[in-house]
């Protein structure tokens, strides 16, 4: 005979089953990411004959939905070389750290230290590389990149000097022109864009897209003279539209920006596929995250349907 | 149309062992092997409904063989001193390269007393086949791969210490090593299974490692109730040029705390019950933690801008939860007439554990970033009938 216990047990070995049961269909778990405070970042791209400018933020939670990165404005910013310190001082246009009395100069070792309050003293050391000037710039001629398009053939020729280094290549077009507007008034306009630079040669091939450029190591041509070749995506020396002119930068850049650029352009090239392996991008600031690289440039131009004639 | 990515190996072996007791002071043991593998590393296949556009790409499947000829020598050098004496010598052939290795193995165990031993060893070994684990969130997708003519096999060397003593119907034996390897492969920073321009050999680097630890044994084999209690205590990293800016790293399945209880308790003549309990520290995977923002990039024309980039610490920086689980089952069984009939009850994962599989990061249906570890075994009932005639 059953009674309302025997009902009330049973009611309850079921609804004990039914919420193992019921639970057991969720499986997926939030998991939490310890974060116990920010990190300071101390990013600064030292070029010869520029102001210096260092920037500092703090960085966020993998999860914080913030995409704006604040600046640091109350920090203590020292820039040392060769045993003489000076003080950069915060700018709120650019929201960065600037000193208008010094330029950065080439073949000078540079210490950057950031005294942020409730952290130890942020710092770095980097070498700005001497200038390399471009030797020539070759124009071999109008070629065939593929079945459908052309581009221009070019050779960029310097003296690599002895030692470990490293160069970022560049091109971009540039065009100022004007047109008369309804009033009768002059309007000036520009045409400008970043030229694709496909290597000739596979070695200087990147996994990724770097901005048009190529970023190389000197391991092919160490300590002699080197000829990179390289076709242009798009035609620019037989344009027919007068002008124009193409900029060919030559960037003596330090092993740090190397690092840095290779490791954070495989990070973005590899963003959303879920198939990648992690990439962790250089740092070489102690006591904080971020980049303090430095260059020296060297630029040849060329005016655009200079071959026409 | 579906694509799918799979890996594959496919064996054929044949084996012989021979054993010699010349005297009661020697055992003597010999033997060889060999196996064919036919792998299919990082395959994509993609097939259309009608079945005329299909498509095989990725790795060439390779063909290799494998063999080994070893002998050992178990021998008594006093009543309490025992060694063995060995030689493995095995070789891989593949792509057109061989690889060969010769590895001496000894061990030696002294009796204290009737109750106590110390034991010692020291081995070296290669394996031609590595494991190739993926370091991110995302599915476990590991390949195990042959080695080749660009990456060689690993090799390892171990020496280990330890002890045993009986006592009361228990024996608990606890045993120390330190392992090292070389020729480890893992897959470089970025390398993605969509390029399929790119082999596997062109994606991975190659390094080594080192493994230590502690094994702690207590075990009971006689008596109503019997089973054992185990605890592993280690530590495996690894290094490679390429990786982790030349630093070492957490292996992925390095395991810190590994228990695991195995209990049998023999209830009636024809009843018993068991339980098994396992614990483990969850694997080492690479998670970003911190987002912050890159150096600037001038485009040149006046304007630049600030990328974002993911911070992580290290390879293999973040611990996924601990995979732990209970399990229980309960038998009772018959002698008839014909033969003997059981019947087992059993539930895997009592607790409803969720153990990791894999992680994501995504967004709730609030747009906020979370990391979802999704989970495959929950509860299960089972139910069995066996029967022996």
């Amino acid at each position: 005979m059953y009674t309302i216990l025997t009902y009330r047990r049973n009611f309850l070995y079921v609804f004990i089953l039914g919420a193992i049961f019921m639970s057991s269909c969720e499986t997926t778990v939030d998991i939490d990411i310890p974060f116990e405070k920010p990190q300071v970042v101390l990013n600064s791209t030292l070029t010869h004959n520029t102001f210096p400018k260092v920037r500092l933020t703090y960085s966020r939670h993998i999860l914080d939905n913030d995409w704006e990165f604040e600046p640091i404005t109350t920090a203590e910013v020292k820039l040392t070389i060769e045993g003489q310190s000076y003080f950069l001082e915060y700018n709120e246009d650019s929201g960065q750290y600037v000193s208008l009395d010094h330029m950065v100069e080439g073949g000078k070792e540079y210490i950057v230290e950031a005294v942020v309050e409730g952290y130890s003293v942020v710092s770095a050391s980097e070498f700005v590389p001497v200038q390399v000037p471009i030797k020539d710039l070759v124009y071999n001629g109008q070629a065939h990149v593929d079945a459908w398009l052309t581009g221009d053939d070019f050779s960029l020729i310097f003296d690599d000097p002895e030692g470990e280094n490293f160069y970022e290549i560049s091109a971009y077009y540039y065009r100022m022109d004007h047109y008369i507007d309804q009033n009768g008034d002059e309007v000036y306009y520009y045409d400008s864009r970043t030229i694709y630079l496909e290597p000739k040669n596979p070695s200087y091939e990147s996994d990724f897209y770097l901005n048009g450029g190529l970023i190389i190591d000197d391991k092919l041509f160490d300590g002699k003279e080197a000829s990179i070749d390289f076709f242009t995506g798009g035609n620019y020396m037989e344009m027919e539209v007068d002008g124009g002119e193409v900029h060919f930068v030559l960037k003596n850049i330090s092993k740090s920006y190397y690092d840095f650029q290779s490791t954070y352009g495989l990070q973005d090239w590899n963003d959303g596929d879920p198939f990648a392996q992690p990439v962790q991008v250089y740092s070489n600031i102690e006591n904080g995250i971020g980049i303090f690289m430095t260059g020296n440039v060297s630029s040849i131009k060329v005016e655009t349907g200079s071959d026409q004639q | 149309m579906f694509i799918r990515y799979f890996s594959g190996i496919r064996d054929w072996a044949g084996r012989a062992d021979f054993e010699f007791i010349p005297n009661p002071d020697h055992y003597f043991r010999f033997g060889t092997n060999v196996i064919f593998h036919k792998f299919s590393p990082g395959v994509y296949a993609s097939k259309s409904s009608t079945g005329d556009n299909d498509l095989q790409l990725g790795a060439d499947e390779l063909n290799s063989t494998e063999y080994s000829v070893y002998a050992e020598d178990d021998f008594n050098i006093s009543n309490r001193l025992k060694a063995n004496l060995g030689l493995h010598y095995s070789g891989f052939t593949t792509d057109n390269q061989h690889y060969n290795s010769l590895q001496p193995r000894i061990s030696a165990r002294y009796l204290v007393n009737e109750s106590t031993s110390i034991k010692a060893s020291y081995v070296t070994m290669a394996q031609f086949i590595h494991l190739l684990t993926n370091a991110g969130l995302g599915l476990p997708t590991d390949l195990w791969v042959p080695a080749t003519a660009n990456i060689g096999p690993q090799k390892a060397m171990q020496v280990a210490l330890g002890g045993v003593k009986n006592f009361n119907g228990f024996e608990f034996s606890a045993e120390a090593y330190y392992k090292t390897m070389d020729g480890l492969i893992e897959y470089k920073d970025g390398a993605t299974y969509l390029n399929l321009d790119e082999d596997w050999q062109d994606k991975v680097a190659v390094g080594e490692g080192v493994s230590y630890g502690i094994e702690l044994l207590l075990q009971k084999k006689v008596g109503k109730i019997s089973g054992w209690v185990g605890y592993t205590l280690s530590n495996t990293e690894r290094r490679f040029d390429e990786i982790n800016f030349g630093e070492w790293f957490p292996y992925k399945y390095d395991r810190r705390h590994d228990v695991s209880i195995a209990l049998t308790h023999d209830w009636k003549d024809n009843k018993d019950f068991s339980l098994v309990w396992v614990y483990g520290t969850g694997n080492a995977v690479s998670l970003p933690t911190q987002r912050y923002e890159g150096a600037e990039v001038d485009t040149r024309f006046g304007g630049s801008w600030r990328p974002d980039i993911e911070y992580y610490e290290s390879r293999n920086n973040f611990r996924n939860r601990a995979y732990h689980r209970l399990d229980l089952s309960f038998s009772w069984w018959k002698t008839k007439k014909w033969g003997e009939r059981k019947w087992t009850l059993g539930i895997y994962n009592v607790y409803n554990r969720m153990n990791p599989f894999f992680m994501d990061i995504g967004y709730d249906q609030q747009s906020n970033k979370k990391v979802k570890q999704y989970s495959l075994f929950p509860i299960i009932p089972s139910f069995s009938y066996g029967f022996k005639f």
